[in-house]
């Protein structure tokens, strides 16, 4: 089985965004809430390339707060981002699997 | 109880126009005030919408407070222009703006075009909403001085985080461009 294409990131991100579509800074604090803080430079540098890698789709979206309006970047997954996903999760899956047989074995 | 969903404009109408803070109305209240401020708004109200409003208005009716703050609004907004969304559109532009989002976006001209597009103006979008909120909570002269500052360093400190950004990408671009081909893309994915 090939290695994964994705980084542990990236992979987190794809799943937070499973959820359906969310702003960035949501995906942020969901990714600081698993231990993974990132600054915001660092953390739309990640979404940029996942977006060239067309696995995620951002856009603008227009908000009123306090009589100003500003925009919010909103990301949602594609089907290349799902089949990505996926194929990292089988992955792992397939190595834990092998990992506990013969850890098994070992002990038997 | 019944959900009421107020929308943006109306939100601006009763912020700018009454000065409230908004956190101080439930949405029930809120469109209590604007469907007392007369029939400016109540064009904007379904049949059922204002069935629902004289049913909430009958069992909890409004103070005296906010009865005289409902007509002060149905003079402003009879002063307003008579479309209430080119109206909300013109008071959300003239909203009090202390100048500042427009000179921190200033610093962003210290980046690339790229830079600028993919880092900077998404972190400073989520920044400037950071902001905006916690604003709206701060309403003394040192608190509101206070966040300028804050802020301010924060946009400073985002600008040389795009920065750090780029170059760490420049550098990594010039470095797999310096490997053998089947390690370059082994190691891509790393980075």
């Amino acid at each position: 089985m090939p290695l994964p294409d994705l980084t542990h990131l990236q992979f987190l991100v794809l799943s937070i965004l499973l959820d359906g579509e969310q702003a960035g800074r949501d995906v942020r604090q969901k990714l600081e809430d698993e231990g993974e803080s990132k600054s915001g430079p660092a953390f739309y540098q990640m979404m940029a390339r996942l977006e060239e890698a067309g696995s995620v789709e951002g856009w603008y979206d227009e908000k009123v707060i306090d009589g100003q309006r500003i925009k919010e970047r909103r990301y949602r997954i594609t089907g290349a981002g799902e089949a990505a996903r996926q194929e990292v999760w089988e992955f792992y899956r397939h190595h834990f699997r092998r990992k506990k047989l013969s850890g098994k074995l070992g002990t038997a | 109880m019944q959900t009421i969903e107020v929308s943006d404009a109306e939100w601006i109408f009763v912020r700018e126009c009454l000065d409230i803070p908004i956190h101080e109305l439930s949405p029930v209240e809120a469109r209590a005030i604007l469907w007392h401020s007369g029939e400016f708004l109540i064009s904007q109200c379904s049949p059922a919408e204002i069935e629902t409003f004289r049913g909430i208005l009958e069992k909890e009716p409004l103070s005296n407070e906010m009865l005289a703050r409902a007509r002060g609004l149905n003079l402003t907004l009879r002063s307003h222009a008579t479309d209430p969304e080119k109206a909300a559109d013109r008071i959300a532009a003239e909203a009090p703006s202390d100048g500042l989002p427009r000179f921190w976006r200033l610093f962003s001209y210290l980046l690339s075009r790229k830079s600028r597009e993919e880092l900077f103006e998404p972190a400073y979008n989520d920044m400037l909403q950071d902001y905006l909120e916690t604003r709206g909570q701060y309403r003394t002269k040192w608190a509101k001085r206070w966040l300028k500052l804050v802020f301010t360093l924060k946009t400073v400190s985002m600008v040389c985080g795009c920065m750090r950004a780029a170059l760490v990408e420049k550098g990594k671009n010039a470095i797999l461009c310096l490997l053998p081909g089947p390690f370059r893309q082994w190691l891509a994915r790393w980075f």
